[in-house]
C-alpha cells in the first residue's frame, strides 16, 4: 500500500514538472502547433526548410502600424510562409520589449515594426539584418528620401528598416471660427497668407478676440517648431546642442504664444478633447495621424474643420518602419514579406483604412488617394498632406532625445504655471547637463 | 548536517513536490534580487557592455535634486494618503462592529469593493473628477459660488487628488482588517464597561484602541510599504515622463531612469535605496509601537 502511494506520488510529480516545463516553453509549442495546423488547412506547399514544410516568420507590430488586411494579403501572397503577426501594446512598452529581445536574443520575432525612434536603433545595427544586402537598393527610389535615410547609417551602407508611413504636420483649424474672426479661412489663403509663425500668432490673436478660442498648449507649438528644424538636441557626433539657437528659438516661440494669451492651458487629453469639442480650441498644428484623434475627440464639431499647409514650413512627427532581426533564420523571406507589406499599393490601403500617410510619393497623385472627409467639410485631405510630406528636413535622432525633450517640456509646463521663462529654461538646462553626466 | 541531508533524502518525494514553487522562486525572485545588486554598481544601457562604476550610481543619486524631490513627494503622499485614511478606517470598522448596526455583510462588501477595482480605471475616473477646466469637482465648486481650483498645477492640489485616490481605494481594505481585529476582542469587556457606565467613546479609546495595537501596527507597516511604492496613480495621471508637480515618486523616478532613459544600473541602485528606506521606516514603526506598549 505504501509502495503504491509512493508510485502514485512519483507520477503526480512527473505531471507537475511537465506542466511547469511546458508553461516555460509554451511559445514553441504553439508555434509548431499552429504551423502544423495551418499547413494542414492550406495543403502542403513545397517547403523551403522547416520541419512542417513551410517556414514560420513572427512579426511584431502595434495597432495602427499597418492595416490588418495588408497582413492577411501577405499571408495569401506567400503561401509557403506561416506569418504570425503579433499585435503588441504601442508606445514605450513596445520599445522596452524590443530592447529586451535584443539583449536576450533567443526566441524573438523575425520582423519588427519600429517607430520614428528607428534612428536610435542604428547604434545596435548589428542586431538587425542589413536590408541593403537583401536588395533594398532596388526599391529605394520609390520612397521619400528623407524618410529612407532615417533607417540608414550616415555612410548609407547599412539599412535596418523599410519605411511604412510618414506623418506630415499640418494646421487643423475651425473654418467657421476663422471666418467669424475675419482671418484667412480657406486652405489656399492660409497657405499663401499665414506663412510664418508670426503670421499664425497674429491670426490667433484675432481669433481669440473674436471668438475666445485658442490654439493647443505651448508644448504643441514647441514640438511642431522642433519638427520643422533640421537640427534637434544632439549633432551627428553626439554632442549636445539642445542649449543652442534652434531649441531656444522653438522654446521662445512657445513662450511668446503663451504670453500672447493664445495657448490653451497644459492639461490632460480628456480636458483638451473637451475643449476641442466645445470650440475652446479652434486650431492646432498636428501630424496626419491626428485626423483620427480629432474625429473621435470632437464629434460635435463635424464638418467645421479644415486642414492647411502649416505655418513655419513642413515637419514630421512619427511614422514607422519594418525591419528584420539578425536572429531570424530566414532573412531573405523576411525581406520579401517586408517589401510586400510596404509596397506602394499596400500603403494606399492602410491610408484608406486609418489614415497612415504613405511614404511613397509616386502614389500621392493617384486618383485612389483622394480622401474626402465629411468631418472636414469634404475637403480632400491628401492634397494638403502631399504638399506637407515633401522636403521635410529630418534632424539627427539620438537615444537621449527623450530625456532632453522631457526636461524642456517640464520647463514649458512650469511657464504655463506662471514661472519665469528664463529661469525655467536655465533650470531645465542644468538638469539636462546633470543627466548627460551620468 | 549529515542527519539533515538524510532527513531530506528520506522525504525526497515531498521535497520534490514543493520544488516547482522554489525553482520558479529562484529564477524569478532570488536571481533578480542578486542580479539587481550586481547591477547597482554597473553602468548599463540594457544592450551594450556593462561598465563597473563602483558607488558612482549612489553618489550621483545622493547629489541629484530630482531624487530628493521625489523622496519628499513620496513622504508627503504617504502621510496625506494614509494618515486620514487609516483613522477613517478605524472609525468605520468600529461603527460596523457596533451591535446596533444591521446588514454588516453589506457594509463589509460595500467598503471593500473599491479595493478590487482596476487601479487604472480608478485613476481615469478621478482624473475627470479633478479636471481643471471641465472637472466635476470644479463644476460643483463653481455652482456654490467658489473659485475653480487648478488641481494639477500645484503640488498641494495634485497630491490631494492622489491622496484621495489612495484613500478611496484602501480605506475599506484597512477597515476590514480592523473589523477582524475588533471581533477578536471579547464581548464581555464591552459589556463590563457598559455596566460600569462607560460611554461609547470611552469604550473605543480604552478598550478597542489598546487591544487593536498589533493590528494597527500591521496596517501602518503595510501602508508604509505601499506608500513608498506609489507608481500607478501619478503614472496614469500624467505619464512617466513629466509627472504633475509634487507627484514624482521614487518608483516613478526609478522607472523613468531605467525604462525611458536606459540607465538600468542606476535604476537598480535607486531600487536598493528604496529598499533600505522602507526597511528603516518599518523598524521605526516597530520600535514606536513596541515602546508605547510598556
Amino acid at each position: 500500500m505504501k509502495l503504491k502511494s509512493k508510485g502514485f506520488s512519483a507520477i503526480l510529480l512527473a505531471v507537475c514538472i511537465l506542466l511547469v516545463l511546458s508553461a516555460c516553453s509554451s511559445n514553441k509549442q504553439t508555434d509548431t502547433g499552429s504551423a502544423g495546423s495551418s499547413n494542414a488547412n492550406q495543403g502542403s506547399n513545397a517547403g523551403q526548410g522547416g520541419t512542417a514544410g513551410k517556414i514560420t516568420l513572427k512579426l511584431w507590430y502595434w495597432n495602427g502600424a499597418i492595416s490588418d488586411s495588408t497582413i492577411e494579403a501577405a499571408k495569401t501572397k506567400f503561401p509557403n510562409i506561416d506569418l504570425q503577426a503579433e499585435k503588441l501594446p504601442s508606445g514605450d512598452d513596445y520599445l522596452t520589449k524590443l530592447k529586451a529581445t535584443l539583449v536576450g536574443g533567443g526566441d524573438g520575432p523575425d520582423i519588427v515594426a519600429m517607430d520614428s525612434w528607428v534612428t536610435s536603433m542604428l547604434t545596435y545595427k548589428d542586431n538587425f539584418v542589413n536590408l541593403y544586402d537583401q536588395g533594398a537598393r532596388d526599391i529605394q527610389s520609390q520612397y521619400l528620401d528623407w524618410k529612407w535615410k532615417m533607417a540608414a547609417t550616415p555612410d548609407d551602407q547599412y539599412l535596418i528598416g523599410l519605411p511604412i508611413d510618414v506623418a506630415p504636420v499640418v494646421l487643423y483649424y475651425r473654418t467657421d471660427l476663422f471666418q467669424k474672426a475675419g482671418v484667412p479661412s480657406t486652405p489656399a489663403d492660409i497657405a499663401n497668407q499665414v506663412k510664418t509663425w508670426d503670421d499664425y500668432l497674429n491670426v490667433l490673436k484675432k481669433v481669440k478676440d473674436a471668438t475666445g478660442s485658442t490654439t493647443g498648449n505651448l508644448a504643441d507649438i514647441f514640438n511642431t517648431a522642433m519638427g520643422q528644424s533640421s537640427q534637434a538636441y544632439f549633432d551627428e557626433k553626439g554632442s549636445y546642442i539642445g542649449d543652442q539657437a534652434v531649441v531656444k528659438g522653438a522654446y521662445d516661440l512657445a513662450v511668446k504664444a503663451y504670453q500672447a494669451g493664445v495657448t490653451f492651458p497644459y492639461t490632460n487629453d480628456t480636458e483638451k478633447n473637451a475643449a476641442i469639442n466645445n470650440g475652446k480650441i479652434s486650431s492646432f498644428t498636428g501630424a496626419s495621424w491626428a485626423v483620427g484623434d480629432l474625429i473621435s475627440a470632437a464629434p460635435g464639431t463635424k464638418g467645421k474643420w479644415n486642414i492647411a499647409y502649416p505655418p513655419g514650413g513642413v515637419g514630421n512627427q512619427g511614422g514607422s518602419f519594418f525591419g528584420a532581426l539578425k536572429s531570424t533564420k530566414h532573412p531573405k523571406e523576411a525581406y520579401e514579406v517586408i517589401k510586400f507589406l510596404v509596397s506602394p499599393e499596400n500603403l494606399v490601403t492602410a491610408y484608406k483604412e486609418f489614415g497612415n500617410y504613405p511614404s511613397t510619393p509616386e502614389v500621392y497623385t493617384k486618383p485612389e488617394m483622394v480622401n474626402k472627409n465629411e468631418f472636414f467639410g469634404n475637403q480632400d485631405l491628401s492634397e494638403v498632406f502631399a504638399a506637407a510630406a515633401k522636403d521635410v528636413k529630418v534632424a539627427h535622432v539620438d537615444p537621449r532625445d527623450d530625456m532632453v525633450r522631457t526636461a524642456i517640456t517640464d520647463a514649458l509646463v512650469a511657464v504655463d504655471k506662471k514661472q519665469d521663462p528664463e529661469k525655467a529654461w536655465k533650470d531645465a538646462q542644468t538638469k539636462i547637463q546633470r543627466q548627460l553626466s551620468h | 548536517m549529515g542527519g539533515l541531508l538524510k532527513e531530506i533524502y528520506k522525504s525526497r518525494a515531498l521535497y520534490l513536490f514543493i520544488s516547482p514553487f522554489y525553482l520558479l522562486f529562484l529564477i524569478f525572485s532570488v536571481f533578480p534580487i542578486f542580479f539587481s545588486m550586481y547591477l547597482s554598481v554597473q553602468k548599463w544601457d540594457g544592450i551594450g557592455e556593462m561598465t563597473y562604476v563602483g558607488f558612482g550610481n549612489f553618489t550621483y543619486m545622493f547629489t541629484d535634486p530630482t531624487f530628493w524631490q521625489a523622496l519628499v513627494n513620496n513622504i508627503a503622499l504617504w502621510i496625506l494618503g494614509n494618515a486620514p485614511q487609516l483613522i477613517c478606517a478605524l472609525v468605520v470598522a468600529f461603527l460596523i462592529n457596533m451591535t446596533i448596526v444591521k446588514y454588516k455583510g453589506f457594509f463589509r462588501i460595500a467598503y471593500f469593493l473599491p479595493n478590487i477595482t482596476s487601479m487604472v480605471a480608478v485613476v481615469i475616473i478621478f482624473q475627470s473628477l479633478f479636471g481643471s477646466e471641465y472637472g466635476l469637482i470644479n463644476f460643483l465648486l463653481q455652482k456654490i459660488g467658489l473659485p475653480r481650483i487648478d488641481w494639477f498645477s500645484s503640488s498641494f492640489g495634485s497630491r490631494t487628488a492622489i491622496a484621495a485616490m489612495i484613500g478611496w481605494r484602501y480605506m475599506g481594505y484597512n477597515a476590514i482588517i480592523y473589523l477582524a481585529g475588533l471581533q477578536r476582542i471579547p464581548r464581555d469587556l464591552y459589556e463590563a464597561a457598559v455596566i460600569d457606565g462607560a460611554t461609547t467613546a470611552q469604550t473605543f479609546f480604552r478598550i478597542s484602541l489598546p487591544l487593536l495595537k498589533p493590528i494597527i501596527l500591521f496596517t501602518v507597516m503595510m501602508s508604509t510599504i505601499g506608500g513608498f511604492q506609489i507608481f500607478t496613480e501619478p503614472q496614469v495621471l500624467a505619464g512617466t515622463q513629466s509627472p504633475y508637480p509634487g507627484t514624482d515618486t521614487i518608483v516613478l523616478y526609478m522607472f523613468r531612469e531605467g525604462f525611458n532613459y536606459q540607465h538600468y544600473g542606476y535604476a537598480a541602485a535607486v531600487s536598493w535605496v528604496l529598499f533600505v528606506i522602507i526597511g528603516l521606516l518599518s523598524i521605526i514603526n516597530w520600535k514606536f509601537f513596541n515602546r508605547s506598549d510598556d
